[in-house]
């Protein structure tokens, strides 16, 4: 168990506290004020009016005093405020209440006034605000100032203000031991009211404490967890990279040979050497996903600009073209927005859609339609993509894991159209890295539908 | 065909090299290997050969010399006319790495781009539209153009 130390609270949380105590004090005054002026001059009692005006002058003047010294300490010293200060100031207003509050009481019956349970009011809020000591030192100030004032007035040397038709017992002339009685009974509140509070405020703060160690702590392990996932993508990256470069080799070598640049080769020969061609330019696309999405999980370095969705979708167009000839694949592009600009990463947002539409056609039969729409958001704060394909569609058993790295539906994985299971990844990848969502719906043989949100608000820092 | 010309081919992976010298050999060229950047202006400088196909990474880091170098091939009298042929392995662009021919073949002086792995083909064509174009459009580097 951690011993709760002589503890200041941090700057801000006192700073907050000081702001509550003269709000509180302004409250304070008001009502004030408005019991003073009822008991004198509606219901009659005979007051000295004008000590009680005085000392309700004197709280409104050093409410404003603490108002302005409060701004001047968090505007000019916030940064190497010392919380000693602080507490310095807590303390003195603490004090002058106290002894405006045993002004007041003095002028209205002193201890014959129930009002000087407002004396308990002060200890709490010392407690609260400051230091265990300190709040004990406060608790002996008021009763200190109290027991002078009874003293005092019992002495005679102070007069005693009884409010007649307010209290029903002259007690100063009456009981000394009943005004025994009552001091004491006031002296124990108080000393037990600091007791209890501080105990209970001591046991939030190590709760509060330990709290913020824990949090720490997760904090910490979150950022080595972070770290260990960069790291991950890293190895991942060197990994990829060297078989990169030995398939690219592969690759280049079986092509010479296919084009028979060495001389002509049997059929046999040129059917193995195809089928090593196919797989190796399989494994290699494999490993250039792979090494694209290592890279951006590790770096999130995208550059967003604003750009023409009719230029992008053009382009990739283009890049499609053959493919959709070939499968006899209608390709629509619909834009419901006037010159829609979105904001992403030109590289990425053409990735992104590159793979949608790559499984878009891969999955539809000869004579299928492929439609890509871009919308405005019903809300009007983005943009919405949709990518829908009148192919096989994506069973519901696949549908909630499709998102996941190296997933293949079942359905597709002994199919003349091999996969790599990361299109999807990267794809999702992308979206989240643009502050966007991705849904899909699906119904087999119908087709699929790719629903891709984008925020069109641009992130400022990207700019 | 087309016209026998001196090739010179700086890469660093010899059987990519090779698999390119013999697509280029098959076509009568005579084709200069040089495994570095460093090397390859050497012997651009002492071959003049009349097209050069330059690798854009070299080692295991990846470093992106061959921008460098195309730079300098350009600031060297010699070299500066030779049109280059890059070769680039950026077939899904990279974050951070937003390689693409369509946007840096503005400031990268280098006169066409062929991606890894390369099409017989392709790179047959390729080299034979620079052979034919003779000289780099960017020999008076900084400046593009005639």
């Amino acid at each position: 168990m951690r011993e709760v130390p002589e503890r200041y609270l941090p700057i801000k949380e006192l700073s907050m506290r000081v702001q509550w105590l003269i709000r509180l004090r302004w409250i304070a005054i008001v009502c004030l004020f408005i019991v003073i002026t009822t008991a004198r001059y509606v219901v009659g009692l005979d007051l000295s009016e004008l000590a009680f005006y005085v000392a309700n002058m004197l709280l409104l003047a050093s409410n404003l005093c603490y108002t302005l010294v409060h701004r001047h300490l968090i505007h000019s010293e916030m940064k190497n405020l010392n919380p000693a200060n602080m507490n310095i100031f807590i303390n003195f207003q603490i004090s002058f209440d106290l002894i405006l509050l045993t002004y007041l009481l003095h002028f209205s019956g002193g201890i014959e006034n129930p009002f000087m349970l407002f004396y308990i009011f002060h200890m709490v809020i010392a407690s609260i605000l400051l230091s265990n000591r300190a709040a004990y030192m406060q608790a002996c100030f008021a009763v200190g100032m109290f027991g002078c004032m009874v003293f005092f007035e019992l002495s005679g040397f102070l007069s005693h203000h009884h409010i007649r038709g307010f209290i029903p017992l002259e007690l100063m002339r009456q009981n000394r031991l009943y005004i025994l009685g009552i001091f004491s009974a006031f002296t124990a509140t108080l000393y037990v009211t600091v007791y209890m509070t501080t105990s209970i405020v001591n046991t939030l703060r190590k709760r509060e404490g330990e709290l913020e160690t824990a949090i720490g702590r997760l904090e910490t392990a979150n950022t080595m967890l972070e770290h260990k996932d960069r790291e991950k993508s890293r190895y991942v990256r060197t990994l990829s990279h060297d078989i990169k470069g030995s398939l690219t080799a592969i690759q280049s070598c079986l092509k010479v040979v296919l084009d028979g640049l060495v001389g002509a080769v049997a059929s046999k020969p040129t059917d193995l050497i195809q089928r090593a061609e196919r797989r190796s330019r399989r494994l290699l696309r494999f490993v250039e996903e792979l090494l694209y999405l290592s890279t951006i999980r590790a770096e999130n370095n995208f550059r967003k600009y604003e750009l023409s969705f009719s230029d992008i979708a053009g382009s990739i167009r283009t890049e499609f073209e053959p493919v959709l000839a070939e499968r006899n694949i209608d390709l629509t592009v619909v834009e419901h927005t006037e010159q829609a600009m979105i904001n992403v990463d030109p590289d990425a947002f053409h990735q992104l859609l590159t793979q949608l539409l790559d499984n878009a056609v891969k999955y539809t039969p000869s004579g299928g339609i492929v439609r890509i729409e871009l919308l405005r958001s019903i809300d009007h704060d983005g943009v919405v993509l949709t990518v829908a394909d009148t192919g096989s569609g994506i069973a519901d058993e696949d549908l909630p894991y499709i998102f996941e790295d190296f997933y293949q539906a079942e359905s597709i994985i002994n199919t003349e159209t091999p996969s790599t299971g990361l299109g999807l990844s990267i794809v999702r990848q992308i979206v989240l890295m643009h502050e966007g969502k991705i849904t899909v719906e699906s119904k087999t043989g119908e087709g699929s539908i790719f629903r891709l949100t984008f925020p069109t608000i641009p992130n400022k820092m990207e700019v | 065909m087309g016209v026998q010309a001196k090739v010179l081919i700086i890469e660093d992976d010899p059987d990519t090299a090779e698999a390119m010298r013999i697509t280029l050999e098959a076509q009568e060229h005579h084709v200069v290997m040089a495994s570095d950047p460093t090397q390859g202006l050497e012997t651009a400088r002492k071959e003049k050969p009349d097209v050069i196909i330059l690798d854009v990474m070299f080692g295991k880091k990846e470093e992106s010399k061959g921008f460098d170098y195309a730079v300098k091939m350009r600031q060297d009298k010699t070299v500066a006319p030779i049109p280059i042929l890059m070769i680039t392995a950026v077939n899904i662009r990279h974050p951070g790495f937003n390689f693409s021919p369509d946007t840096d073949e503005e400031f990268l002086p280098v006169d066409d781009f062929i991606e890894k792995p390369a099409q017989p083909k392709e790179l047959v064509q390729k080299v034979q539209n620079l052979l034919n174009m003779k000289t780099s459009t960017w020999k008076n580097w900084p400046h593009k153009g005639e």
